[in-house]
């Protein structure tokens, strides 16, 4: 056997172990994050908007919202379709986070929904 | 509809497919991924090379990569599904790259990479796979969009390395053009090239600028453009089947109309899975169906066509190679009659010259028995010196090395001196010699002097000879109009057929009666008559009422004014 033959051999079996692991990984452990927007209330927290005027363009939304990061093994459905009201992570999970609206964490295209928000991380 | 069942996640679904048709994406993927996989199958179950073979690793991972990518699409039948496959896209990616790289190789120098190119290549995958296999290629599944967030940095490394790739195909190509100086090879080069160039360069560019068009975010929905990356693979397709019909590549001998309806059917065969109603399916199905029954014939008689083209083709070139055989023979045999006649002329001037001092009495007086005898020695050894003048000008005319000195000569007068000097031996014989001239001009012509008087006395001497009674008239006139000069030898004498005449200018050729009268004729006094005469940009024929009917022999030559 050439070590070429060698070469491609050892790459084959390589690639093979990577596709088992990551679908180990992936798709029977779910072992990744999950970043998603829930429902927030405007009354009581500091939300997210998309900064747009809903008068000038049709297709703004005014939904407010939290940002949600999670380990995909604890995300529900309603993660996944942005309808969890009142979501709070579980006490145990040390990797779950809700992150409101602040100065500091604010992206392009968008606004918080108070202007003396407090800069919270809530880890519940 | 089938897909929105399989879907889990009512918002991807909605958001995927107000983005982009889904039977775009199928279309896209799918029918490319399965034409290149069959065509280099094809080409592998043909040929087993490592260019094939690489060709063979191309295809699949290409079919693998759009499997992969077309499962990122169908988030909505669960986000662990389009982690597991986008986490692998990168790397099937570059393995693409490299298995084009290897096959460009393998087909312009017929060997496989050397061990380090292939090292530098692994090399250079090594830190994705690395990547891939912890996960650390993407970050996590952002479920607003519906897409993975990769890790900027992976990516980046992705692209740096395929655009090492394309260049060093670009290196290689252009040293390989280089490196060989044959003409087809250069062209194979150059086509092979292009094809891989241009299959890397979409695949890189469409992934490239989609990714540049999300991360600036100047375009909504920016991922839909990454589909026309894929049509890279039938552009590469067409060249390799250029390849194969004009060059035979892979020692594949594929014709046009093969080509043409394997991808009809492909074209066909795709369209049957995006059937969108059972009528259009049946269409679908009836049309592959013709396309494959009209194909096979069509093959088939254009095969059969080919087969005798080809056939053909190389009796052709036995013919040009005994054609060839034969110049050469020839040339050998003229080289041969050359040398011989000039051996043969030396002694003959001696025979020659000693029986004419006989007969003169320069030794002392001969006896009539003895003159008689030296008489025949004469006649015949001038016959023979004739003879051999004949055959030194046939050899001299087909080797090239007649000279001749063209002058401004009045053809009239000459005529008249050929008819006066030969008239004694017209009277001998008690035949009539005259001569006479129509020209309205002074009968000049550009010709040799010698070669002209040569031809001249030719066709005089032959009409004596073949004429037992009668007369010969030489006439000559000119016809301004075509400015040319007409000079005719008519005799009484014993003609010729038609079939005679079409063959009389031919070398060692002799009118069937000419024996009856002259047995001693060479039959290559017409042959160097003519050759002369074509070489002076005139011309001489031959024509008979028939056999015992006469002839006349015409000669035209262009008229100087």
């Amino acid at each position: 056997m050439s070590i070429l033959k060698y070469l491609f051999s050892i790459v084959a079996v390589m690639t093979l172990v990577i596709i088992l692991y990551r679908y180990e990984q992936y798709v029977v452990e779910k072992n990744f994050m999950v970043f998603s927007h829930i429902p927030c209330d405007t009354a009581t927290q500091s939300c997210f908007q998309v900064d747009c005027d809903s008068a000038e363009d049709s297709t703004c939304d005014a939904f407010a919202y939290k940002k949600i990061t999670l380990p995909a093994r604890e995300a529900s459905a309603c993660i996944y379709e942005h309808t969890c009201d009142d979501f709070r992570c579980d006490s145990t999970s040390a990797r779950c986070s809700i992150t409101l609206c602040s100065e500091g964490v604010l992206e392009s295209g968008e606004r918080c929904t108070a202007q003396n928000s407090i800069s919270d991380k809530e880890n519940i | 509809m089938f897909l929105e069942n399989l879907s889990t996640m009512p918002y991807c679904y909605e958001y995927v497919v107000n983005q982009i048709s889904v039977s775009l994406l199928l279309y896209a993927h799918i029918p490319t991924a399965l034409s290149a996989l069959l065509f280099c199958i094809f080409l592998f179950a043909k040929n087993r090379s490592i260019a094939s073979f690489s060709l063979l690793a191309v295809s699949v991972n290409f079919a693998i990569w759009c499997f992969l990518n077309l499962s990122t699409w169908f988030v909505f039948i669960g986000p662990e599904n389009t982690m597991f496959t986008w986490s692998l896209i990168d790397l099937f990616g570059l393995f693409l790259f490299f298995f084009a790289y290897r096959f460009l190789y393998a087909f312009i120098t017929g060997s496989d990479l050397p061990v380090w190119q292939t090292a530098i290549g692994i090399i250079l995958i090594v830190p994705t796979a690395i990547t891939t296999f912890l996960g650390a290629n993407l970050v996590g599944f952002e479920s607003n969009i519906c897409e993975v967030v990769e890790s900027p940095a992976v990516v980046a490394y992705s692209y740096l390395v395929q655009i090492l790739t394309i260049l060093a195909v670009t290196v290689l190509a252009i040293w390989s053009y280089r490196k060989t100086s044959k003409k087809i090879e250069r062209q194979k080069i150059v086509l092979a090239t292009l094809g891989i160039l241009l299959f890397l360069s979409f695949f890189f560019l469409a992934n490239f600028l989609v990714a540049l068009l999300v991360n600036y975010t100047v375009v909504e929905y920016a991922y839909n453009f990454s589909i026309y990356g894929l049509f890279g693979m039938p552009i590469l397709l067409m060249f390799l089947g250029y390849l194969i019909v004009k060059y035979k590549a892979f020692s594949i001998k594929m014709l046009g109309a093969q080509a043409l309806i394997l991808a009809l059917v492909l074209i066909d065969a795709s369209q049957i899975f995006f059937s969108s109603s059972r009528a259009e399916f049946v269409v679908n199905l009836l049309t592959l169906f013709l396309v494959i029954i009209f194909g096979y014939f069509l093959i088939k008689s254009v095969k059969l066509e080919i087969a005798a083209r080809e056939r053909n083709e190389e009796l052709a070139k036995d013919l040009a190679r005994a054609n060839t055989r034969l110049r050469e023979l020839d040339r050998q045999k003229s080289e041969f009659v050359s040398i011989a006649s000039h051996q043969l002329r030396s002694p003959l001037t001696s025979i020659r010259g000693y029986a004419s001092m006989l007969l003169d009495g320069s030794y002392g007086k001969i006896t009539k028995k003895a003159e008689e005898a030296l008489g025949r020695i004469q006649e015949s050894s001038s016959f023979m010196a004739l003879s051999i003048e004949d055959f030194l000008n046939v050899s001299r005319i087909e080797q090239g090395k007649m000279k001749y000195e063209c002058a401004e000569i009045n053809v009239v007068e000459m005529a008249s001196t050929v008819v006066d000097e030969m008239r004694a031996a017209a009277l001998k014989k008690g035949l009539t010699l005259s001569f006479s001239s129509e020209c309205k001009s002074k009968g000049l012509a550009s010709v040799d002097p010698g070669k002209m008087r040569q031809v001249l006395y030719n066709l005089i001497d032959n009409a004596l000879k073949y004429t037992t009674e009668g007369t010969i008239t030489v006439s000559v006139k000119d016809d301004l109009s075509r400015k040319s000069l007409i000079i005719s030898i008519t005799d009484t004498g014993i003609g010729m057929s038609e079939e005679t005449m079409g063959s009389l200018f031919d070398k060692f050729v002799r009118a069937k009666n000419a024996n009856n009268i002259n047995i001693t004729g060479s039959g290559l006094g017409l042959y160097v008559a003519k050759q002369l005469m074509r070489a002076m940009h005139g011309e001489v024929t031959a024509a008979s009422p028939g056999e015992g009917k006469g002839s006349t022999f015409t000669i035209t030559l262009p008229l100087l004014s």
